[in-house]
């Protein structure tokens, strides 16, 4: 373990090494290794690695080219109260879950996701909070939690937040955003007042046509007034009465990172329309034009286009439910059996809608065998599927599964790339190696 | 006393070796650009980038000359980023480009995953 806190271990340490283990030498440590591929050339990136581990290294002539010492191995950057998390990024933190993390029918809040634009309130007590609801309304409101909870009926549901931007380290050409792969997804139960009831007691007016949601986080340049990220949705849609404005996660109060102590729970749409650190809402007789409301943030062409494809900025539109979707959570990808048959499982949902079946292929899509499919504890929980696999002899295979909701829409094989790289919902495939 | 002297001796030795050590010395400028490929422009981008946000951000992005030229327009315009002189920001545009352009190997290898 190293005890230097204050040499940091570079970003995608091991995947770097595995990539190109002497480049990654040089460029990590500036290592260049002797003619035996051992040791270091003249010192070369020795002080470098000695620094980072905070200790010198009595044996390094030993050491293999290309190699990472185990206690920058294990250094991986952790975020309390959560668990098993793959970090994007660490300022601000943005964090996923690997699948097979996320079998339980309700996500355990040290497994869900993290999602930040900007940087996170230091306050984020209860006492003292507010939620003030004003704009075109005719009772304008300032509440507590204690309000909330004692003016509004409580609720608890299983509810889907999936970032809108979850897939996108699949798109090729890259598409700019943290490279999210398969895990920015979750379920967990939430408790909260119903974001419907709040409005429907400030008195809506009939013009307005669009919420504006503002939180407490501030932008990442620091810059005093400057939001970070405001979004919001059709009233339509806000009038759902599955949103909800969410004061617990899982029973306990909220995780820091994912909005404590009161956020927004707007399930089936982007994870952005989900304020976190919940501080206002405003309803307006426009489109809401915050940050991240405009130009092509969350947003998609209007017409499908070629991967790469220039798109003018006047040719998107506002991503609003999430597609149908699937995860594979057991068993982990690459797992390697010697027994025939197995189980596989995990979860489907379906944006505003609901799966109605979910298939699994053993032959990369040659046949397919149906999953059985449970229903949704609520609206806008995920759904379990599992099915029970044999394969034909040893070899390599790869277990794909679809879903597919009910207006007949199924996951696609490939993506509908589109410049953002948003909305991946192509099929989730795990390999499997029977000996 | 020899017994008790020997491990600090040792430290000594070790820390004279690390001090003496040929090749890239210094710990101190290669841990604040948080091992980032060395090359001309690296310290501008890091500093540029890592003033609101963890290099981390940019080191996952595959993008072109072109689309990381917008990036910067962009995070000019609308992020408030502070605008480096123009043969700075040509620098740390070319910078990007070769460090984490479209065709990095780290990218396709993650797709494996």
């Amino acid at each position: 373990m190293s005890n230097n806190e204050h040499v940091k271990v570079p970003a995608n340490l091991m995947r770097r090494f595995a990539d190109d283990p002497e480049q990654a030498d040089l460029e990590v440590f500036g290592r260049r290794s002797d003619g035996d591929r051992r040791g270091f050339l003249r010192g070369a990136g020795l002080a470098t690695m000695g620094a980072m581990l905070g200790a010198a290294i009595p044996f390094n002539r030993n050491m293999p080219a290309g190699f990472v010492p185990e206690a920058l191995a294990q250094k991986a950057m952790t975020v309390d109260g959560k668990d098993g998390l793959t970090v994007l990024n660490d300022r601000p933190v943005n964090a996923e879950t690997p699948p097979h993390l996320l079998d339980d029918d309700v996500t355990p809040t040290a497994r869900h996701f993290i999602r930040n634009n900007g940087i996170p309130p230091e306050n984020t007590s209860a006492d003292g909070w507010s939620l003030t609801v004003d704009g075109l309304v005719n009772n304008p409101m300032t509440l507590s939690i204690a309000d909330l909870k004692s003016k509004f009926e409580v609720v608890t549901e299983r509810l889907v937040v999936e970032c809108g931007g979850n897939g996108r380290a699949f798109f090729d050409p890259p598409a700019k955003g943290n490279q999210w792969s398969l895990g920015a997804v979750a379920c967990s139960e939430w408790t909260g007042v119903r974001y419907s009831d709040v409005l429907k007691a400030a008195g809506v007016k009939d013009n307005v046509i669009y919420t504006a949601h503002v939180g407490a986080d501030s932008h990442l340049s620091g810059k005093d007034g400057k939001l970070a990220i405001s979004r919001g949705v059709p009233i339509e849609k806000a009038m759902n009465p599955h949103n909800l404005i969410a004061f617990a996660m899982n029973g306990k109060e909220l995780h820091p990172m994912n909005g404590a102590p009161l956020r927004l729970v707007v399930p089936g749409w982007p994870g952005s329309c989900s304020q976190k650190w919940l501080k206002r809402v405003w309803l307006r007789d426009v489109v809401h034009d915050g940050p991240k409301m405009t130009g092509k943030a969350y947003r998609v062409p209007k017409y499908p286009v070629e991967a790469g494809q220039k798109v003018p900025k006047g040719d998107f539109e506002i991503i609003q439910a999430m597609p149908v979707k699937s995860l594979i959570t057991t068993p982990q990808t690459g797992i390697k059996m010697s027994g025939r048959s197995m189980k596989v499982g995990g979860h489907a949902w379906a944006g505003d809608g609901k799966v109605s079946k979910v298939d699994v292929s053993i032959d990369f899509g040659a046949t397919w065998q149906s999953a059985d499919l449970s229903d949704p504890a609520n609206p806008y929980a995920w759904q379990r599927f599992g099915a029970g696999i044999t394969f034909p002899m040893a070899g390599y295979y790869e277990v794909w599964a679809r879903a597919t909701d009910s207006e007949g829409r199924s996951q696609p094989f490939g993506i509908a790339w589109n410049p953002k790289g948003y909305l991946n919902n192509s099929m989730h495939r795990i390999s499997v190696y029977v000996s | 006393m020899m017994q008790r002297l020997l491990p600090h001796l040792f430290v000594l030795v070790l820390l004279g070796a690390i001090l003496l050590a040929p090749g890239r010395p210094a710990w101190a400028d290669e841990d604040e650009l948080g091992g980032i490929p060395r090359a001309p422009g690296a310290e501008e981008t890091y500093y540029l980038c890592s003033a609101c946000h963890s290099f981390r951000l940019v080191a996952q992005q595959g993008l072109s000359y072109e689309s990381w030229k917008e990036t910067l327009v962009w995070m000019i315009e609308e992020q408030d980023m502070s605008t480096p002189e123009p043969e700075e920001r040509e620098l740390i545009t070319k910078y990007l480009a070769k460090f984490y352009g479209r065709d990095r190997l780290a990218r396709k290898l993650a797709k494996q995953q």
